[in-house]
């Protein structure tokens, strides 16, 4: 049997239910990013409007350049200002993706991206959204499925964890709630 | 080489002892780690923390390789050539 699980994580790892919402956020829960700027915080925000995340500490990429570090590498900044992404560890990834099976297997074919919500290949509505793969040297701004980020393919085990950087921009004023990120894998 | 790390295939196909790994891709079935079709050398494959053993299967040559045990994640430095390249290829494909 397969298990799905979505992680933010912090100094406590905040689970992720289908149901919560990922809030990308000024410097507080529930504040507004500037149009054009990249998040200050990062939270779980329950269906009900909660703030799931509230004493772990979440943390938080925040999208720097696509291409302004060493040797073309992608920026950002995860509390210690701007470095270079392939300097991230694990633990410093906001979110955390775990695929367990009760028996090994292998990950293939996996993908990461933001979509509208409605069909997959559409970009989000109003945001640009930056992924990165914790040790990748560049961000994906990964909109609608072509533009997925591609994730490492993952050797046999009953305990795959993926570590992603994510951050997210408005485009315009306003609540931006047309933006779902979506996994995408195949085990065998 | 070390479980929770990131390598290529043919770092891998040259730890288990393959003769001549770089001449095998696309001539020969490469299975790693239960990963099928393999045909690039720098296809990149991560091992997950706590796998003690992988096979490697070559065509009809099936190896076991044993892995050390770590808790810091490992990638290694053809790893790091892979990913660079594929973030070049995505760059120029954007442009």
């Amino acid at each position: 049997m397969a298990t799905y699980t979505w992680y933010l994580q912090g100094t406590s790892p905040t689970t992720i239910e289908a149901t919560d919402i990922i809030q990308f956020a000024g410097a507080t829960f529930d504040s507004a990013i500037t149009v054009g700027a990249y998040n200050d915080s990062t939270h779980v925000e329950s269906s009900v409007g909660a703030n799931d995340s509230s004493g772990n500490s979440p943390n938080n990429n925040k999208f720097v350049s696509a291409s302004g570090g060493g040797g073309g590498d992608s920026q950002a900044d995860w509390g210690d200002g701007t470095e270079d992404i392939d300097a991230i560890t694990d633990e410093e990834c906001a979110l955390k993706i775990n695929f367990s099976h009760t028996s090994a297997v292998a990950v293939t074919d996996h993908i990461l991206y933001a979509y509208d919500g409605s069909t997959t290949t559409n970009a989000p509505t109003g945001v640009d959204f930056q992924v990165a793969e914790s040790g990748d040297t560049n961000f994906t701004n990964a909109e609608g499925s072509a533009s997925a980020l591609g994730v490492t393919d993952s050797g046999s085990a009953t305990s795959h964890d993926f570590y992603f950087l994510i951050s997210a921009s408005p485009e315009s004023v306003g609540e931006k709630t047309d933006f779902v990120l979506r996994d995408e894998l195949t085990y065998s | 080489m070390k479980a929770n790390g990131k390598y290529t295939a043919l770092e891998i196909l040259q730890e288990a002892g393959i003769e001549n790994p770089q001449d095998v891709f696309g001539k020969m079935r490469v299975r790693i780690a239960g990963i099928a079709g393999i045909v690039k050398p720098n296809h990149l494959i991560t091992i997950q923390s706590g796998v003690e053993k992988i096979d490697v299967i070559v065509g009809a040559e099936k190896v076991g390789l044993e892995l050390e045990q770590s808790e810091e994640k490992t990638i290694s430095s053809e790893a790091k050539m892979a990913i660079e390249k594929k973030a070049e290829k995505i760059k120029k494909e954007t442009e």
